[in-house]
């Protein structure tokens, strides 16, 4: 079977034979004169060590005609710093089969000694954005000058494109996580037109206006680092959004959340449609269902298990924001977000049960922002059904004018009804329900609601041999990431995960037996693992024996390496509460034990403790954070929450042989 | 599926054409092209090959016809039954790359039946063609349906034709193992000419071709499991079942370009060892031939730089460290001056390098010219140059009785004295001389000049020459806190193996990177002081330097204190976790580990047990991990010293059978390296 992964493999083998074969270079050109110019500029020198490339210039100008057509010109240069950066010359230029086109695009190399390259159409590979969908209007032309760059280039190109906009808005932002010399975003808009812009992450950027061309620009923009648990680059760099257009601009320009509703509500609307089979298909699905919650449950687990398929057509056109009428989609068996939404809404309509789509942004909660409203903050939609004070969930939240909801995601297969992806929590959104729609915020689970709850039950041998049961029951977001694991590996790659986890806790842990129990209707996951681990006490001249009693850590950790930071620490919402009973070997008391620790801060708390009872050691730890989101001023302290813990946690017991 | 091995066949995988016009009377036969599937199939609710298996192949079957002079047809039919979600989310997509003009599809149909025999079929609507990627002269195309209503328990099934114009796809390797357990995989082939077919297998059980209808020959192979990878596994093509094709023919021609001479070789006819490397070896002649006619081209330079080196080695020692020192090789890294390229005519670039070249500077080149020039040089001091081609021991374990040159690649100038082979390759900018990449040690090489050749394994490196000597002078304090230097000493192979991957980066990526891997291990570590020496001169060991603080190195308990005074193990995982085993271990060459440690312990506390592990063996002594602690009281310093290797007696592969064995050696070595030192208050 070739399938996808199979594909992007030969995607990117015949990218390079194709990039081979068109390696026609223009040694000895000339390079257009902005770009000679950007390239004599002085580097800064940054704080941030190791920066690949910086950016001498980020110019985009669109140019909007009455009609609504745009033509843009993006004009591009970085510097190679070092030898990573090298991978960044590669010029792109984004454009969709329907309604747009990349009608030219131009690249030079400017080596630290040598002839200008020019490359040219011959240079260019023509290539779909995402190999991933079965079919995708998105396309990419890009000339890859990675192999002739050396550090100390400049790389700089042109693109031009022509497209007809949906909306008259726009959004733009400074940088990624590159320095930035210059950024500058030109709108140039035909006579009586008007534009206004917020700015996002950074003071306000008022833009120069010159007759109807308005100029926004920034300049000297600092490297945005990587670091761990930091928020999205989208959320770090200084971005503006843009409204412009005539006087009145309806359907293309939105003045409040409620208008982005009233626009996107009929394309849903009009595709929830109930037929015979879709009606037929509830009323199976909800046969034994007792209540509006199993209800719910029984349309949401079916339609959340149907397969995930992207086949974007007309997206130009405006067709990225309409479903697929739902009566296609479950005779089909797949679809996207869109489709799951407006099928689960339609089954849902046939039950005699309210629902909207909810658009949203996945991946980052943080992301969309008020001030503008706007339909393209959004990637992703979901649903919010209307529910009676008898259905009780954590993800249920209540509207003023739509009532109490419950909000579900059909597309993520992994999180019921009930619960919500943690990457959607707090999250602002549109309700797509006409009038009475608008932008709302969406449920944030409290950690009590995902946890972790951990009980070993152990035995430790004279001869430093650990044995004993690991049960785990996890439940919201958590228990998301025990059944994902679970369903996405194979049988034999879950075993060999746990496997792994165990061993790192104990070199030559042995996995004895593993038993997993997934309920999933109720947001929970039960895992139970029998193992030993020999050698786990480490003997001392037959006196002594050592032991950390913290044995599993989680399975991912959290490591804050660096003494500095320069961006926030995001955390999210978690609990996980361990208690170990260790039974000690005869003839051994307890000589030592670690001292207890309490930490108690704004964003989290973490309490250990050790009690002796008779042979037995009875150990507890308990972690706690909620969603903050910290300032880098206040990094030590964070670092310092877990530094103590991850010291805490590897501190020993210390037994004495009476 | 076809998996083929070379680069080109690699594009020749997705070089699979569409036609995307289905008329509705094709449709209809098509339609009527369905195998009946059994009703044991229909409700079978277990895999049959592995218990825990998504998704299983029912039938897998390909037919590879090449009885057309002009084009090869490969056929396609595949049933596949669900048995989980994974499997069904896994499988709910096909997509078919091509390049357009090469290849193309024919009738390309699918179908989902439910438990019930109820078949829905993909329609053409639903068969989406797109240009994957496209330049002014080629275009990569891309055919991609998805399974509707995919589920467990339903069979999905898939056919279609490809017909590709590239003739020389069959000297291909065929996959008799996927990454999906089979019931029945079908590998028909239809030879050109009526011939019987030629081929060999590889990590699989005997197979033969039998007899089918209509000139086919059948190769059935029945329960396949699937092919997954291992950490520390052998070569693909030493652990995977395989059939490789062979086309039945050798070229038979050699173009001899010194004497401007074509040579004409007996047709073999086939693969008969003694022959067949005869020829193979004879296809070099006129390579080696080139390298003796340009030694007149250093008959003054040659002597020169040999000196009064009297013994082969010294000379040859000279004349390697001349062409690997004296050229810049544009394959590491140089980039020539305008200059430099304006001096390169069409007669210099046909000649390629001479001595007079040499006059002026230091000229550039590329690995395969320097070679040469070493070659010519050989030959103009009176040795004679030959050819050395070698397996990778990365790709296959070869011996000769395989019969297949695609396996042998250009390893270096070999030149025979003192009764053996040697072989060099300056043209590899960070190779010492006497010394090979460790993906040819061990690795059975050719040598020849074209007349006569010889066969030679390649000796490995042993353990002591690929070195890590790591040392480290410590302070412990009393809150736990580790502060010190540490120095880390590469050769052989390891040293090697971190030129060639970090040689073009910048000197500050690379003192990123090496704190990175401190810090994987050590996440509470700050690193500072970081230097790294010796990347360029490959006569001095690599040398990282580095100065760390880590606090709480050592865990307090009420009054003791406890800490692993083996730093450069600390944080490190056992190299085995999974209990079971598929396919050998294998390790890339010997190795040794040399740690001294000093830890001067903090003031107000004495060692309480130091205690160093029994030292940890196998009893064939492959492996060996010996720790000793010693304590001078006057400075209060502990000394850790550790002495490992692996690998000893060239040792580097293991049957799968002997994983648990392997297994507690190494857990026994980490075990070891790991252990804990108490301290306790003085009171």
């Amino acid at each position: 079977m070739k399938n996808l992964t199979k594909l992007r493999q030969n995607i990117v083998v015949l990218s390079v034979l194709l990039f081979g074969l068109v390696g026609s270079v223009f040694a000895g050109d000339d390079a257009p004169s902005w770009v000679s110019q950007v390239a004599g500029s002085s580097i800064p020198a940054y704080d941030i060590k190791n920066v690949p490339a910086v950016v001498l210039l980020d110019e985009y100008v669109a140019s909007v005609d009455s009609g609504g057509k745009i033509s843009t010109t993006s004009r591009y240069a970085i510097k190679i710093l070092t030898n990573e950066g090298r991978r960044l010359a590669i010029a792109r230029g984004f454009y969709l089969t329907s309604g747009s086109k990349v009608t030219d695009i131009d690249a030079w190399l400017l080596p630290p000694d040598g002839k200008v390259q020019a490359f040219g159409k011959k240079s260019v590979i023509d290539m779909v954005d995402d190999p991933d969908d079965i079919y995708n209007e998105g396309r990419i032309k890009a000339i890859d000058a990675t192999d002739s760059a050396v550090v100390g280039s400049v790389f700089a190109y042109t693109v031009t494109t022509e497209e007809s906009t949906l909306f008259y808005q726009d959004q733009w932002s400074f940088q990624g996580r590159l320095p930035v010399l210059r950024g500058r975003y030109s709108l140039n808009l035909p006579s009586g037109w008007a534009a206004s812009s917020v700015t996002f992450n950074a003071p306000e950027i008022r833009p120069q206006v010159s007759g109807s061309t308005y100029t926004w620009e920034l300049s000297n923009l600092k490297p945005i680092t990587w670091e761990p648990m930091s928020p999205s680059v989208g959320n770090l760099a200084p971005r503006i959004a843009v409204n412009y257009g005539p006087a009145d601009a309806k359907g293309r320009s939105f003045p409040d959340w409620k208008s982005v509703s009233t626009w996107a509500t009929p394309f849903y609307d009009s595709m929830a449609i109930v037929d015979d089979n879709v009606a037929a298909k509830a009323r199976e699905l909800t046969a034994n269902a007792k209540t509006e919650l199993e209800m719910i449950q029984a349309i949401g687990t079916f339609v959340q298990n149907l397969q995930y398929i992207a086949i974007d057509i007309g997206v130009g056109y405006g067709n990225g924001y309409k479903p697929r009428a739902s009566s296609i989609v479950l005779s089909r068996g797949y679809g996207d977000c869109k489709d799951k939404a407006t099928l689960m809404r339609a089954m849902l309509k046939a039950l005699k049960i309210d629902a909207y789509p909810i658009i949203v942004y996945s991946g980052d909660p943080d992301f969309v922002r008020e001030a503008f409203p706007s339909p393209k903050q959004f990637n992703h939609c979901i649903i919010a059904v209307k529910v009676s004070d008898a259905t009780q969930a954590p993800s249920v939240i209540v509207d003023p004018k739509l009532g109490r909801l419950l909000i579900f995601d059909a597309t993520d297969a992994y999180t019921p009804v009930g619960d919500l992806p943690d990457y959607l929590q707090n999250s602002l959104a549109v309700a797509l329900a006409g009038d009475n729609g608008g932008l709302m915020r969406m449920p944030l689970l409290p950690a009590e609601d995902n946890k972790v709850e951990r009980t070993l039950n152990v035995s430790l041998t004279d001869s430093g041999e650990l044995k004993g049961t690991i049960r785990e029951h996890s439940t919201g977001q958590a228990s998301t990431g025990e059944r994902t694991a679970l369903r996405r590996e194979s049988a034999a790659d879950y075993r060999k995960t746990l496997e792994r986890w165990i061993t790192r806790a104990a070199t030559a842990a042995k996995l004895v037996d593993f038993k997993t129990t997934d309920q999933f209707a109720n947001a929970a996951f039960d895992l139970s693992l029998d193992f030993t681990a020999p050698a786990y006490g480490q003997l001392m001249q037959s006196r002594l024996m050592t032991f950390k009693p913290a044995f599993v850590g989680r399975r991912s950790g959290t490591a804050f390496t660096e003494s500095k930071r320069t961006t926030p620490i995001s955390l999210d919402e978690a609990s996980v509460i361990e208690t170990a009973t260790f039974e000690l070997p005869a003839g051994f008391i307890v000589d030592e034990t670690p001292e207890p620790l309490d930490l108690k801060t704004e964003f989290g708390t973490y309490r250990s403790t050790y009690e002796v009872k008779g042979q037995q050691l009875i150990y507890k730890r308990h972690f706690q954070t909620k969603r903050s989101l910290i300032p880098a001023e206040k990094y030590a302290e964070v670092r310092d929450f877990y530094g103590k813990i991850r010291d805490a946690e590897q501190s020993p017991v210390v037994l004495l042989k009476k | 599926m076809f998996s083929l091995r070379s680069s080109s066949r690699s594009i020749a995988v997705s070089a699979v054409l569409f036609v995307f016009v289905f008329s509705a009377s094709i449709y209809a036969q098509k339609a009527a092209e369905w195998r009946p599937i059994p009703p044991a199939d229909l409700q079978a609710t277990k895999p049959v090959v592995e218990p825990d298996a998504d998704a299983e192949a029912l039938i897998w079957e390909e037919r590879l016809d090449d009885t057309n002079s002009d084009k090869i047809t490969r056929s396609t039919y595949v049933r596949i039954k669900i048995f989980t979600e994974r499997g069904r989310e896994r499988f709910s997509k096909l997509d078919i790359g091509f390049i357009k003009g090469i290849a193309k599809i024919e009738g390309l149909i699918a179908r989902v039946t439910q438990p019930d025999g109820k078949s829905i079929e993909v329609s053409e609507n639903d068969i989406f063609q797109r240009d994957v990627a496209k330049t002014e002269r080629v275009k990569v195309q891309a055919k991609a349906l998805a399974f509707p209503n995919l589920a467990p328990g339903t069979i999905l099934e898939y056919q279609y034709k490809e017909v590709d114009k590239n003739i020389f796809e069959v000297d291909s390797t065929i996959d008799l193992q996927l990454d999906i357990p089979v019931q029945t995989f079908s590998f028909y082939y239809k030879p050109f000419k009526g011939r019987d077919p030629k081929f060999s297998l590889l990590n699989v059980e005997a197979l033969k071709f039998e007899k089918a209808e209509d000139g086919w020959f059948k190769m059935v192979r029945t329960n396949v499991p699937a092919f997954k990878e291992e950490p520390w596994m052998p070569p693909m093509s030493e652990a995977k079942a395989l059939l490789k094709l062979d086309s039945g023919w050798y070229p038979s021609i050699s173009m001899d370009l010194s004497a401007r001479r074509v040579t004409v070789f007996k047709n073999t006819g086939g693969r008969k060892e003694g022959e067949y490397w005869a020829n193979h070896s004879a296809w070099q002649k006129p390579l080696v031939d080139l390298l003796n006619d340009r030694k007149k081209n250093f008959s003054k330079l040659a002597p020169e730089v040999v000196g009064d080196a009297a013994s082969p080695e010294e000379k040859l020692r000279r004349i390697y460290n001349f062409c690997q020192t004296r050229i810049n090789n544009t394959d590491y890294g140089y980039t020539p001056t305008d200059k430099e390229l304006d001096q390169v005519d069409n007669e210099r670039a046909r000649r390629g390098l001479s001595e007079d070249d040499f006059k002026s500077g230091k000229p550039f080149a590329n690995t395969r010219e320097i070679n040469n020039v070493f070659g010519a040089m050989v030959a103009a001091v009176g040795l004679d140059p030959w050819y050395a081609l070698t397996s990778r021991r990365d790709v296959s374990f070869f011996t000769p009785e395989l019969n297949d040159s695609r396996l042998l690649t250009f390893t270096g100038i070999c030149v025979v004295f003192g009764g053996a082979p040697h072989i060099y390759n300056p043209g590899n900018k960070f190779l010492p001389f006497g010394m090979l990449p460790w993906y040819t040690e061990g690795a059975v090489t050719m040598y020849t000049d074209g007349k006569q050749y010889g066969w030679w394994e390649i000796p490995m490196n042993t353990f002591e020459k690929n070195r890590s000597r790591r040392s480290g002078k410590f302070r412990l304090t009393e809150d736990g806190t580790l502060t010190g230097t540490a120095t880390i000493e590469l050769t052989g192979q390891l040293a090697l193996s971190y030129r060639l991957a970090h040689f073009d980066n910048e000197a500050l990526e690379n003192e990123l990177a090496l704190k990175t891997s401190v810090q994987q291990r050590i996440t509470n570590a700050e690193v500072t002081n970081i230097s790294i020496e010796n990347l360029e001169d490959t006569s001095k060991p690599i040398i990282q330097r580095f100065t760390i603080k880590i606090p709480n190195y050592a865990q307090k308990t009420g009054k003791r204190m406890f800490f692993q005074p083996g730093f450069f193990d600390y944080g490190t995982l056992p190299a085995f976790a999974a209990s079971t085993r598929k396919f050998d271990m294998f390790f890339r060459y010997p190795w040794s580990e040399n740690d001294d440690i000093e830890i001067e312990l903090p003031a107000g506390f004495s060692l309480d047990n130091a205690e160093a592990p029994a030292p940890v063996a196998d009893s064939a002594q492959i492996g060996r991990d010996e720790i000793h602690f010693d304590l001078d009281a006057n400075s209060r310093t502990l000394a850790y010293s550790r002495s490992f290797y692996f690998g000893n007696k060239n040792l580097v592969s293991f049957k799968a059978s002997s994983y648990a064995a392997v297994k507690a050696l190494w857990d026994k070595f980490h075990t070891a390296e790991t252990t804990l030192v108490s301290l306790k208050q003085n009171e």
